[in-house]
């Protein structure tokens, strides 16, 4: 018995803790996701403003002061880079990785995306992603603004240790209550066994006295076995008698 | 009384169980709320505070441009523009330097406006907070940030504000996967309760009961004695003791007659004839004497034992439904020759072919090594079979992995099949197979609904390896059931159906009445529509395989509660008759349901009627097959017609997933539920027209043959 409540236990408070953590780490994804979207929607729509005016996307003039400026109100931001569909950078705020290019991972995120943000999480390389659109509705390149997730892991470990303590608490808990409870139960039957057997014991002589004192389950077969030993041996002993009476010389 | 002692204690321990683990999940709930509220509150603040930069910048801007502070017209709309983008935002206010309302938007929150006087708010223009922080004020987090001018002048204060109820959202979010936490945990807890210790508990009740019985029925016979290690033995030695009394009180008057009788005639008592009837009626009445019949019945041969690792075995499967048909479409390579659709639908296709095809051969194995030995080696092929498809690398060799668990699962369902038929008599064969047919379809229950969590969170790579590691698991069960005994008498040859069998049966009417009217259409629903049609079309309106193992999970509640009910309700023919019908016309009337709309409620009710209509059904049909060929089952032998009825029906669960694939190609999910329900609907009808046809010619057939004689 306590097996299973060790075993039920387990795998209740297991999962629901698993869920709780799993829930926390994505929404602290979305979280995060959202947060760097909301600039990055600025600056897309900034570009889509100046590509509207007839300017290049190659040669937005103004754009590099205004990366600066946006990476600069949130410290989760490393770097913003805009590239190409072929992952071929075209601004940063970062010169030199600028001349290195994007990572693969990012391109190939995007790819996949299509016209939907997108977001990859590679250490220091983690990146959330918008697309640009020119006026016809077509996917000219990315906008990226990359992040370390160092820190993002840091905090998600430290929830899942919390989650995991309680977890574990409530796992303790609940097993010794439910194997006492379990316990409990199994007792209450080895009662009404034992009440059973100390009537048998007594035997059906003694029984009318006490047979409303027994309840439970048993109750109703152990007065019919009792109703039909009584009639039998008062039967015999009524013969005997009988017998016994009419006998002798 | 054993049986509905037994399934009390068991109710009495599993509400005690579920008890303490809703009380348990309850408590973690309320601290995981805490934990929430603690690490994402700050992190919804930056979200907002980043997007409040944007509006304060909007701000700036106009005044810039020489607009005074308080007359910037539109700002509404921007507020607005925020709103949209950061749903949650449940208030924005903008305050000038002296913490005085300048414009606001949306719900106030209750002592804001003291809140935004206060020193401690006004000081941030000079201590301006750090991204993140937050304050509770009533129901909602403000995040308050500085509006400076280039100049450092000192301008006014945005304040952002969310509502504390996103926490409680994301909490509530989980509701629905911890109460499927809970009912699987209270199947788990019966199939554990019966794994370690339902079997010995039952066979002790039944001791125990047999004996009052046998007690309360007269029955005083003294019976050989029996092992004191069982349960309850203290118990039933009470009453052997009870009863050996009596029968010895009965041998005493026989013997004293026998003495009275042998006395002289004149010192007999007058009354002898009649004390020696009364002892006649009471011998009459009651029984005494020996019996060799032991009280004590056998626990089965190890019937029960197989329940367990069938259930493990099963339940790795069942993780696979919710997610199988996504995982397949990611791992899709393009065939020249064949449609997406189809390509999706072929490992379903591939397995059920396996296991139909295959059961012969597979059943030939079992008898060959043994039961428990074919259970092994299916469990082990089969948990090859899942590591390999968390690995696959696209549809092709998915498919050979898949094809691996198809053979393993054979092997273990037709090995478990033959143990329950080995170890079951006639009249409790029935029993023995509600044992088998139950640990089935709990795992029906549990797999769907945890596979569709375990997919969402963790995956469909490790949830297939925890299907894996499941099956490898049920070994370690299987290894319990007992091993083939060397005395062991040979089983009769069963004789396999022969081609010509087939053809015989394929146009016989009334054979292909129940085959090709009710069973092929209800597996071709059941995997059509449930294994393939419901994960996908739920994928494509932007629902989670989490949603779609609820879906799946509510086919099996289903079954288990009305299958048990409706087998119960079977008992002559006609009954059978209308069971199927009815039965067929509601699992139809469940595809159509999409007609209606296409919510995930519409297909959580479409799945519920599939499910009540085929648990209607299903023990009804497997029965009618008997009652409408008695003459071939004389002819051929049961087992023959039986084979070639559950080969043709699992053809069905072939069928299903190919139907449904070029149904979506011509019309897309909504219709090809539609079409598919709308079929097995007209099934339905067509088979309570042709069964009243039936009955009819029956009727009418032996008053012809009267007048004739």
């Amino acid at each position: 018995m306590i097996l299973v409540a060790v075993l039920v236990c387990l795998f209740a408070v297991g999962m629901a803790g698993l869920l709780n953590f799993f829930k926390y780490r994505a929404t602290s994804d979305r979280l995060i996701k959202d947060r760097l979207v909301v600039t990055g929607a600025g600056i897309e729509n900034s570009i889509r403003s100046s590509l509207a005016l007839g300017m290049q996307f190659s040669d937005l003039g103004t754009l590099p002061e205004m990366l600066d400026r946006e990476r600069s109100t949130d410290l989760l931001i490393r770097t913003i880079e805009v590239f190409d569909t072929e992952g071929n950078s075209l601004y940063s705020t970062d010169r030199l990785r600028a001349m290195r290019g994007v990572p693969a991972a990012w391109v190939a995120e995007a790819k996949d995306a299509g016209d939907d943000q997108w977001m990859v999480k590679a250490g220091a390389n983690s990146a959330v992603g918008l697309p640009i659109k020119n006026s016809f509705g077509l996917v000219i390149g990315q906008v990226a603004l990359r992040f370390d997730d160092a820190q993002l892991r840091e905090s998600v470990m430290g929830v899942a240790r919390e989650l995991a303590l309680i977890s574990l608490v409530l796992f303790v808990v609940s097993a010794t209550v439910a194997s006492l409870a379990l316990m409990a139960v199994m007792n209450r039957m080895s009662k009404d066994l034992r009440v059973v057997e100390e009537s048998l014991v007594r035997g059906p002589g003694g029984a009318p006295a006490s047979m409303p004192a027994i309840r439970g389950p048993f109750a109703r077969p152990l007065r019919r076995f009792f109703d039909t030993v009584r009639s039998a041996e008062s039967q015999i002993a009524a013969l005997r008698s009988r017998l016994g009476q009419g006998s002798g010389p | 009384m054993s049986r509905s002692y037994l399934r009390a204690i068991y109710l009495r321990l599993a509400g005690v169980v579920m008890l303490v683990i809703v009380l348990a999940l309850a408590v973690g709930a309320y601290a995981s709320h805490k934990v929430f509220e603690q690490r994402l509150a700050p992190e919804m603040a930056s979200k907002v505070a980043s997007g409040g930069a944007s509006a304060r910048a909007v701000l700036l801007r106009a005044m810039e441009h020489s607009v005074a502070f308080k007359e910037i017209y539109g700002i509404e709309q921007t507020f607005d523009e925020l709103k949209t983008a950061i749903p949650d935002v449940a208030y924005i206010a903008v305050t000038d330097a002296s913490g005085a309302v300048a414009y606001e938007r949306f719900t106030r929150p209750t002592g804001v406006l003291e809140y935004f006087r206060r020193p401690e708010v006004l000081a941030r223009f000079d201590n301006p907070p750090p991204m993140g922080a937050t304050i509770r004020v009533a129901d909602q987090y403000l995040v308050s940030l500085p509006i400076v001018s280039t100049q450092q002048q000192r301008i006014g204060m945005l304040h952002i504000g969310v509502s504390v109820d996103f926490i409680s959202r994301i909490v509530t979010d989980m509701l629905f996967d911890v109460l499927v936490v809970l009912v699987v945990a209270l199947f788990v807890t019966l199939e554990l309760l019966h794994f370690l210790a339902g079997q010995r508990i039952e066979t002790a009740l039944q001791v125990l009961g047999d004996s009052f019985e046998r007690g309360a029925g007269g029955d005083f016979r003294v019976a050989p004695p029996q092992g004191s290690d069982r349960a309850f033995a203290s118990v039933v030695r009470a009453l052997e003791g009870v009863r050996e009394r009596v029968n010895r009180s009965f041998e005493a008057l026989v013997l004293q007659l026998e003495a009275v009788g042998r006395r002289p005639a004149h010192e007999r008592p007058a009354d002898l004839d009649a004390t020696r009837a009364g002892m006649l009626e009471v011998a009459r009445r009651f029984q005494f004497g020996n019996t060799t019949q032991a009280v004590e019945r056998g626990d089965e041969g190890g019937l029960s034992k197989v329940r367990a690792p069938l259930f493990a075995f099963i339940l790795a499967e069942e993780l696979t439904r919710p997610f199988l048909p996504g995982y397949v479409k990611d791992l899709l390579v393009p065939i020249p020759w064949l449609s997406p659709e189809i390509v999706v639908g072929l490992p379903i296709v591939l397995f059920m072919l396996i296991v139909a095809l295959g059961q012969p051969w597979m059943g030939a194995y079992s008898e060959r090594v043994g039961n428990r030995q074919a259970m092994l080696l299916g469990a082990l092929i089969a948990a090859a079979g899942f590591g390999a498809s968390a690995m696959a690398g696209s549809v092709l060799d998915l498919l050979i992995w898949r094809s691996l668990c198809a053979v393993g699962y054979g092997l273990v369902f037709v090995a478990a099949q033959a143990h329950v038929l080995e170890h079951s008599d006639g009249p409790g064969r029935a029993r023995s197979f509600a044992v088998f047919i139950g640990a089935i379809m709990v795992a029906t229950v549990c797999g769907p609904s945890i596979g569709g969590i375990l997919a969402d969170n963790i995956g469909e790579r490790m949830t297939l390896a925890v299907s894996a590691l499941l099956a490898l698991g049920s070994t370690a069960a299987i290894r319990l059931m007992p091993q083939v005994p060397e005395e062991r008498a040979p089983r009769q040859g069963v004789n396999m159906p022969r081609l010509r069998d087939f053809g015989a049966l394929l146009v016989n009417g009334r054979f292909m009445l129940v085959t090709g009217l009710a069973a092929i259409p209800a597996k071709i629903l059941l995997t059509g529509m449930c294994f393939y049609l419901v994960p996908l079309f739920l994928l494509s309106i932007g629902s989670t395989q989490s949603v779609a193992g609820r879906v799946l999970m509510t086919y099996g509640v289903v079954m288990v509660l009305v299958s048990p009910l409706a087998a119960s309700l079977a008992t002559t023919r006609a009954r059978m008759e209308r069971l199927v019908a009815a039965g067929l016309a509601v699992s139809g009337a469940g595809g159509m349901m999409l007609l209606a709309g296409d919510h995930v409620l519409w297909v959580f009710a479409a799945v519920f009627l599939v499910g009540l209509g085929q648990a209607m059904s299903m023990a009804a049909q497997s029965a009618l097959v008997r009652e409408h060929c008695e003459r071939e089952v004389a002819v051929l032998g049961e087992p023959v017609v039986y084979g070639v009825y559950r080969l043709l029906e699992r053809m069905g669960n072939a069928l299903g997933p190919i139907l449904a694939a070029l149904l979506v190609m011509a019309m897309g999910y909504r219709s090809s539920f539609v079409v598919t329900g709308a079929a097995v609907l007209a099934c339905g009808v067509l088979f309570a027209l042709f069964t009243y046809l039936l009955q009819r010619r029956a009727v009418s057939v032996p008053r012809v043959s009267v007048r004739a004689a």
